[in-house]
């Protein structure tokens, strides 16, 4: 049982969407529906501003709140890979995941009539090759790996460099950390 | 201003940050992170992967001038992907958001798919491409024999076929092949070859100690050089941004720090003053040098505090971070610039570029590890020597039509004064202009006072404008619109990348009834009766460049993963291509053309009076000029621009966030959506340049956001005759 996971270093992050793109390139998908969104948010006054910019997606928690709410079992959490996956056959679109989902990390498909979000890529992981925005990301801001393995190169750069996930107090336990 | 004082109240983004788990939350939970779905989408799961094998064919991204090395993805015919290719040095098989966004180049549903000629009554036709040569041919050689060959100008960019298009002007006769370089790099490379004889990149990844003025590595984006400095900052390198607004990296690098528009050199010369007061220089990089006495006469009154009054940084953070860089030399370097207040956005970026080069000298950081490194000589023959191109038609000695090279503009030559175009246009002087061409470049919305110059091209005999997409410039002026093959569709001339010798090839076969820029040039040539001057390909041009190397193309074509073939190492010149051979702190070549011997302080050529704003523009890291606005991926991550501008000022102006604002410089109005922020000095409005399309065949970016250009008055700033854009006063209103 393995539980994938990935480390996103803002500190190396060029903010460049290279891995929006990469995603919305791999998979095909219309402009502007990639898993991945740069989002920013500026604090401080000037000249004290900081800007963070944090690229935003799909947290694979372990705990998800849009498996629990959603009516048919189409989005369910994979115990092989410890990735949240949708079954489209069964997703009627009533997007209470959407809803549920604390980090907004999910949108609905028009065309489909179906939600979708990142996959972590795990067709590709499972070839031994790395999901399209790790693999795309100029900055190496990006590690993935197993969770589950406290070796692993993304678990070990996780605890150096003291990664947080976001909203840890909602008990959802993402599979997405950040250095910040 | 009230930003003296700025470096003592800087934050570090890790402290701003510590222990503020519970503040990133809230920031997370901000709404804006809900997002619109949008029609025509389709699930993306049922669109995995395939797992048929595809076709990779490597070539080189052209979406910047970077040139990094790719692999197509291939299905079908169809291109399906593009990739970074994991063996070229420059991507390390990475790539950005544009470069990744190429395939759309090709399939842009509003592509150019035909020749077009504009008809009696303004509209397009299509017309055969052997009717257009003929028509384009017999007019250039009318013009030619009645006004002379000096009245065609070719302007261009990104200049991938420079020689070529050189060789068709030169056998043409006129002396006006015309580079984009003042409205980007003219004031650096002039700064730099007067100090170095050569413009110097710096080793990113090694680097200790970085300090930017006003370049943005991530913003207008360089691949190899942001994983090169991220490489560095995993090594603990220390990274410093001086930059008027908050830019992407300034909001990355370890400290921000405002700095007033336009006198970044005021905390140059007075970094050099620490280093040589507080006696932070050694001896061997005083050695390399010419003219230290004289820099350190002409720095004695450039204290921190002088410096503080000018710029709005403090004098103590002018001190450490000179400090810091000595410490860290010779593993520290300022960034030589490329685009910003070196590359010529003011007045006075030839002194900029010049003190920076000073500064870089007295840290001893030349051919160091983490410091500055001249470019390796070309492993490729002169073309001089090739055989196949003989006759080399001899460059024509009329002067040119906006004088550089001449005696007024000497330090221009080979970068042009292409803004000088309207105003020759308009007084027919220094000779009558009567023909343009334009390859690749946008003109009317990426030179000054683009409306003017459209005004300016219309009352031209010719214009014809080669582009793969309906560019503001053709749709406005253009008689007629070439179009070319994109890059993924033509070969392209071997290139040098990485100290690599790498062939730029097709991907597929052009899908429309285009042309590679060669056939163009080829064919225009025989049309205008010149066909003797290209008589051969661009695939016998590649084997002749090759042939001396023990190479053919097909070594470098012929991989299915490729492995691009190192060049023979680069012999470094043994002695500066400086009078002295030595570092130029005094440059004899700044004397010769009326200039200070060492950099002195300049000021700015303009200076907001508190019911103005200075206008600066910048790049953004998804889009290259006018060129990607239209592609639906990038158009997806940033549709228009917006205007920077600090809530104090909008505040006072009625102006609330995403207001429609008019900003008005003296040459022209452009309407956009405000955006307040603290990350902009109060006294300047900031707009991402490239936008405000005025092409309606680019559905996708027609009439999305405002252009920076069409607001800059024409100027020329001293010595490098770049277009000093930042100098530009504007008035912001409401639109109501």
């Amino acid at each position: 049982m393995a539980r994938y996971g990935m480390l996103i270093d803002l500190t190396l992050c060029a903010q460049c969407s290279a891995c929006t793109v990469a995603c919305e390139a791999l998979y095909g998908l219309p402009a502007g529906e990639s898993g991945v969104h740069l989002r920013s948010f500026e604090t401080g006054r000037f000249p004290a501003v900081q800007r963070i910019t944090l690229p935003v997606q799909c947290m694979h928690c372990q705990e998800p709140p849009c498996v629990q709410v959603c009516p048919t079992g189409a989005t369910y959490r994979d115990p092989a890979t410890g990735t949240v996956q949708m079954d489209y056959e069964r997703c009627v679109g009533c997007r209470y995941c959407m809803t549920a989902c604390p980090y907004g990390a999910r949108q609905f498909d028009e065309a489909q009539g179906t939600v979708a979000k990142c996959v972590f890529c795990t067709s590709r992981v499972e070839q031994g090759l790395q999901p399209a925005c790790v693999e795309t990301c100029i900055g190496q801001a990006r590690l993935f790996g197993n969770l589950g393995d406290p070796t692993s190169e993304v678990s070990r750069a996780i605890a150096e460099r003291k990664a947080v996930p976001l909203h840890p107090e909602l008990g959802t336990q993402p599979s997405v950390f950040y250095v910040f | 201003m009230g930003n003296a004082g700025v470096g003592e109240r800087r934050i570090s983004r890790r402290r701003f940050l510590a222990g503020s788990g519970a503040a990133v939350a809230g920031l997370a939970l901000a709404g804006s992170l809900a997002r619109r779905a949008r029609p025509g989408g389709r699930a993306w799961a049922a669109s995995a992967p395939p797992s048929a094998p595809e076709k990779l064919v490597p070539s080189i991204c052209q979406m910047c001038s970077t040139h990094c090395g790719i692999l197509v993805h291939v299905r079908d015919g169809k291109i399906t992907r593009i990739t970074g290719n994991p063996e070229d040095p420059v991507s390390r098989g990475r790539l950005c958001a544009r470069g990744q966004a190429g395939l759309q180049v090709v399939y842009d549903p509003d592509r150019l798919r035909q020749p077009l000629r504009r008809d009696a009554s303004g509209a397009f036709r299509p017309v055969s491409w052997e009717q257009a040569f003929r028509e384009i041919g017999a007019k250039l050689a009318e013009l030619r024999s009645k006004e002379g060959p000096q009245a065609l100008v070719w302007l261009t960019h990104p200049e991938v076929l420079a020689s070529w298009e050189q060789r068709f002007l030169n056998a043409y006769g006129s002396p006006n092949w015309t580079p984009h370089a003042p409205t980007c790099y003219s004031s650096r490379n002039v700064g730099w070859l007067a100090t170095l004889g050569a413009v110097p990149s710096g080793d990113y990844a090694n680097t200790r100690y970085y300090v930017s003025f006003g370049r943005g590595i991530n913003d207008g984006i360089s691949n190899p050089q942001v994983q090169g400095l991220m490489t560095a900052r995993r090594h603990g390198a220390h990274l410093v941004a001086f930059d008027p607004r908050l830019s992407g990296f300034a909001s990355l690098a370890d400290e921000w720090v405002p700095v007033r528009p336009g006198t970044d050199l005021a905390v140059v010369l007075a970094m050099i003053h620490v280093l040589i007061a507080e006696r932070l220089v050694r001896p061997e990089a005083v050695a390399q040098t010419v003219g230290f006495e004289e820099l350190a006469r002409a720095v004695a009154p450039y204290t921190p505090d002088w410096a503080a009054e000018k710029s709005g940084v403090d004098a103590a953070t002018i001190t450490r971070i000179a400090r810091g860089l000595a410490a860290a030399a010779p593993a520290a370097f300022v960034d030589p610039g490329w685009h910003g207040p070196q590359g010529g956005m003011y007045w006075n970026g030839v002194a900029l570029t010049r003190a920076t080069a000073c500064l870089n000298a007295l840290l001893g950081n030349l051919g160091q590890k983490g410091g500055l490194k001249l470019p390796g000589a070309s492993p490729l023959p002169d073309e001089k020597s090739l055989a196949l191109l003989q006759p080399i038609p001899e460059a024509p000695k009329l002067p040119r039509f906006d004088g550089a090279g001449g005696p007024e503009w000497p330090l221009a030559k080979g970068m042009g004064r292409a803004q000088a175009l309207p105003e020759v246009i308009e007084s027919g002087k220094p000779y009558p202009v009567r023909a343009v061409v334009v390859y690749h470049t946008n003109p009317v919305r990426a030179y000054p006072d683009g409306d003017r110059l459209v005004r300016a091209l219309r009352k031209l005999d010719l214009v014809v404008v080669i582009d793969h997409q309906m560019s503001d410039t053709a749709w406005t002026a253009a008689d007629y619109v070439l179009p070319e093959s994109t890059y993924l569709e033509r070969l392209g001339p071997v290139q040098v990348s990485g100290g690599n010798l790498v062939l730029p090839q097709p991907a597929i076969p052009p899908i429309y009834d285009t042309l590679g820029e060669d056939e163009i040039l080829r064919r225009l040539a025989q049309a205008t009766g010149l066909g003797a001057a290209f008589g051969y390909t661009l695939e016998e041009y590649n084997a002749a460049l090759l042939a001396p190397l023990g190479l053919r193309p097909a070594d470098l074509a012929e991989r299915e993963v490729p492995l691009p073939v190192r060049a023979p190492a680069a012999a470094q010149p043994a002695a500066l291509k400086t009078p002295s051979g030595k570092i130029e702190l005094a440059s004899s070549a700044m004397v010769q053309a009326g200039g200070p011997a060492v950099p002195v302080w300049e000021p700015p050529l303009v200076e907001p009076d508190g019911g103005n704003f200075r206008l600066i523009t910048g790049h953004v890291p998804m889009h290259t000029h006018t060129s990607t606005e239209n592609l639906a991926y990038l158009h997806a991550l940033m549709p228009e621009n917006q205007l920077w501008i600090h809530p104090s000022r909008a505040r006072a102006l009625g102006i609330a966030e995403g207001d429609l604002v008019e900003v008005r410089s003296e040459v022209a109005s452009q309407r956009l959506k405000a955006h307040l922020t603290e990350g902009i000095v109060p006294e300047a409005v900031w707009m991402a340049h490239g936008f405000g399309c005025i092409s309606p065949a680019q559905r996708l970016a027609y009439g999305k956001g405002a252009s920076d250009a069409v607001l800059t008055p024409v100027r020329s700033a001293p010595y490098s005759g770049a277009c000093a854009a930042a100098e530009t006063l504007v008035t912001v209103r409401k639109v109501v």
